[in-house]
């Protein structure tokens, strides 16, 4: 590129971007009026107004790819919530039966409001043989859990015995 | 006023971080498609330049100079996220095959496509460039940025963009010669 075609280059592209003063303006003006030059600059022109054309259209898609791309999310979202509404009211109109540890304990029925049953206490009665105990830990085994009360001096004491729990009431001054 | 808005967001203002996202987010975006070349890119990238700045916008001391140092974070990650998805060569075909067309001239489904085609090609030459000719390039495009503007995100002179910019508009040429409407 000879030094004439550089400069006339330069004076198209400042052309082009806005950035020639008036002056150059003149200049290319003048230039113009040439048809080689003329025929150069609108080849030169046409180009630029192309590849600026496929640009914006190409850098558009980065927008409408966001916008499609929030919109999936937010139609997903939607969807998502609709279907988590539709279980709860489901289990809502039709609670699952409630796990029991033992076939004596009745199922619980009704729905979620329904009052519960109260709890079947599996604590044996007391013997009428009953003895108080008199040592808190029997040998190495921990046979007697002491649990403060409320009060001072209040306790309650539960025997363990490996096979079953007895639970006694509070004693005072154990 | 930048310096203002920087020093309120290094102090954790969200409402400042927030002004300064919607300020710089659009140029930001032309500037990661410059780099990577492919729209669909644009958006994440774009979530991991802001990331990047919020982790690091304490280390910026001169706010003036906030638009370049946001240019060289979104460089950066923009290069990382190309260099992972691999460039947009691959959709490159022979120049040779496309026919010259006056997109006003567009009535047919064939011309449609005729133009999409040519389109792609346009891409793909901008794609072919350096990076330091085809960068100045699309921001000028995109953001209708003064050679002011852009030498002061690329952080060169201006009669560095004019030079450059000369010379990505004589590669394209050549790239496309007698591919484009006259």
């Amino acid at each position: 590129m000879n030094a004439n075609a550089d400069r006339l280059e330069h004076l198209f592209t400042r052309a082009l971007d806005g950035a020639a003063s008036h002056d150059e303006r003149d200049l290319l003006d003048t230039l113009l009026r040439d048809e080689s030059v003329r025929a150069r600059f609108e080849a030169y022109a046409a180009l630029d107004d192309a590849v600026g054309g496929a640009l914006r259209a190409d850098f558009d898609r980065a927008a409408a790819l966001v916008v499609t791309r929030r919109l999936g999310w937010r139609i997903g979202r939607a969807l998502a919530m609709g279907v988590a509404a539709c279980i709860a009211t489901l289990i809502w109109l039709y609670p699952p039966p409630l796990p029991t540890p033992d076939h004596h304990r009745p199922q619980q029925a009704g729905s979620w409001f329904a009052p519960m049953e109260p709890p079947h206490d599996a604590v044996e009665t007391l013997p009428a043989t009953f003895e108080r105990p008199q040592a808190r830990v029997r040998g190495t085994e921990r046979h007697w859990i002491v649990v403060p009360g409320d009060e001072p001096g209040q306790f309650m004491i539960v025997e363990v015995d490996r096979v079953r729990t007895e639970v006694t009431g509070l004693y005072e001054d154990y | 006023m930048i310096g203002r808005l920087v020093a309120l967001a290094q102090r954790g203002d969200r409402r400042a971080a927030d002004r300064l996202v919607r300020e710089h987010d659009g140029w930001v975006r032309s500037a990661i498609y410059a780099v990577v070349g492919r729209p669909d890119l644009v958006d994440d990238v774009a979530q991991q330049v802001w990331l990047r700045v919020w982790e690091r916008l304490g280390t910026l001391q001169s706010p003036e100079r906030l638009r370049p140092w946001l240019y060289t974070i979104a460089r950066h990650t923009a290069l990382d996220v190309g260099e992972a998805h691999g460039r947009r060569r691959g959709r490159t075909t022979s120049l040779e095959d496309v026919p010259a067309v006056d997109e006003r001239s567009e009535r047919s489904p064939a011309q449609a496509a005729s133009r999409r085609e040519q389109r792609e090609v346009l891409l793909a030459a901008v794609q072919a460039l350096p990076a330091n000719y085809r960068e100045p390039l699309v921001l000028r495009h995109l953001q209708d940025w003064s050679y002011a503007e852009i030498a002061q995100v690329l952080d060169v002179s201006v009669e560095t963009v004019e030079t450059r910019l000369v010379r990505a508009r004589a590669l394209l040429r050549e790239l496309l010669q007698g591919q484009v409407p006259k």
